[in-house]
């Protein structure tokens, strides 16, 4: 969800409508509000209040200094995670098609 | 400048206009119990409000139960005192200066010493405790008051009952006093009491934080509401004098 942030500063319903848009499905926000809150507990995020367009005022949130840090983190494990588990997955692969031989 | 009429979801729509009332009520209810500032909670709801507007949910659709988000979000409690844990001692010493005073008053009129007896000391024993015991566990208390209302007229009523009871029985006669004194001493001890809990109200730190309002909102809003707040709780300080001076009106004129 951090990388939703990192796009720009946006506000709750438009970030469970990106993360739906990229596949990950509908995120409700009961689940979507307290991560966010969280992460403004953690000062990952910063929050501002804006008006709304035609509608109620917005909460909006930016990712911090230490929020991108930490997007960096944890984009650099899952690379390596995703590294390791390619790796594992290609060995056993080759493992099973030679015992099929 | 048009005055709006109060009704029971007056609060609610206002800073929530695109959720069911009853949701935002719970909601704010469960915050307020665990002592979450009324900063916060408006902040949080007027959030949930602006979602369920743009996505045309609802907000049992959206988060579901209002009391189980709550607690979810996990918002700061504040941890100095508030408004109930003011302290019991000053309505201690209120409600000890009001029943001396209706004690003596009527041994007064007739010209006699007021006589202690054992069930009044006793009724006073236990209503000290109680009114320290509501202090100490406000949270748990306000919670069964609002879920189990029932329980808690039965409460009162067990607790009238007993004090009747005691000092209807227990009439031993533990020491005189010339009632004077007990009356002086009582009038004394209702009118402290009362200032101080007056005067602490008055210095509770922000009254205002205690205030409901969303961040949308500007200071017309929160002077509105913080003035209805006075008025409530000013009432709660001055009550129990009030109706002291009554019952011992009506004594005098009776006796």
């Amino acid at each position: 969800m951090l990388r939703a942030l990192a796009a720009g500063p946006t506000y709750g319903y438009e970030i469970s409508a990106r993360l739906e848009a990229s596949g990950l499905g509908k995120v409700k926000g009961g689940t979507l509000y307290p991560l966010l809150k969280r992460f403004e507990a953690k000062d990952w995020v910063e929050v501002e209040w804006k008006p709304g367009e035609g509608g109620p005022g917005r909460k909006y949130y930016e990712l911090t200094g230490e929020g991108r840090w930490r997007l960096a983190e944890m984009t650099a494990l899952w690379k390596e995670f995703a590294a390791v588990t390619g790796g594992l997955l290609s060995e056993s692969e080759a493992a099973s098609t030679a015992d099929e031989k | 400048m048009t005055k709006k009429k109060e009704h029971r979801y007056t609060l609610e729509e206002e800073i929530a206009p695109h959720i069911d009332p009853r949701w935002s009520e719970e909601f704010i209810l469960e915050l307020r119990l665990t002592g979450v500032s009324g900063k916060q909670i408006g902040a949080a709801l007027a959030e949930a409000d602006s979602h369920c507007a743009e996505s045309g949910e609802s907000a049992e659709e959206a988060f579901g139960a209002p009391a189980v988000y709550a607690r979810s979000l996990d918002l700061p409690v504040q941890s100095e005192d508030r408004s109930l844990s003011r302290g019991p001692l000053p309505t201690v010493v209120k409600l000890t200066g009001m029943l001396m005073l209706v004690w003596a008053v009527s041994s007064f009129v007739q010209d006699q010493p007021a006589s202690i007896r054992l069930g009044g000391m006793l009724s006073l024993v236990l209503l000290a405790g109680l009114v320290v015991f509501t202090m100490r566990s406000a949270e748990a208390v306000l919670r069964l008051a609002v879920q189990r209302t029932g329980l808690v007229i039965l409460a009162n009523v067990l607790v009238v009952a007993t004090v009747v009871l005691l000092s209807w029985f227990l009439r031993q006669e533990l020491f005189y006093v010339p009632s004077v004194l007990l009356m002086t001493v009582g009038a004394a001890a209702l009118v402290a009491g009362t200032l101080w809990e007056f005067v602490m109200l008055r210095n509770r730190p922000a009254a205002s934080g205690d205030l409901l309002i969303s961040p949308l909102e500007g200071h017309e809003a929160a002077a509105r509401r913080g003035a209805a707040l006075g008025w409530a709780e000013y009432a709660q300080v001055f009550l129990l004098p009030a109706a002291t001076g009554v019952i011992v009106l009506l004594l005098i004129l009776v006796g």
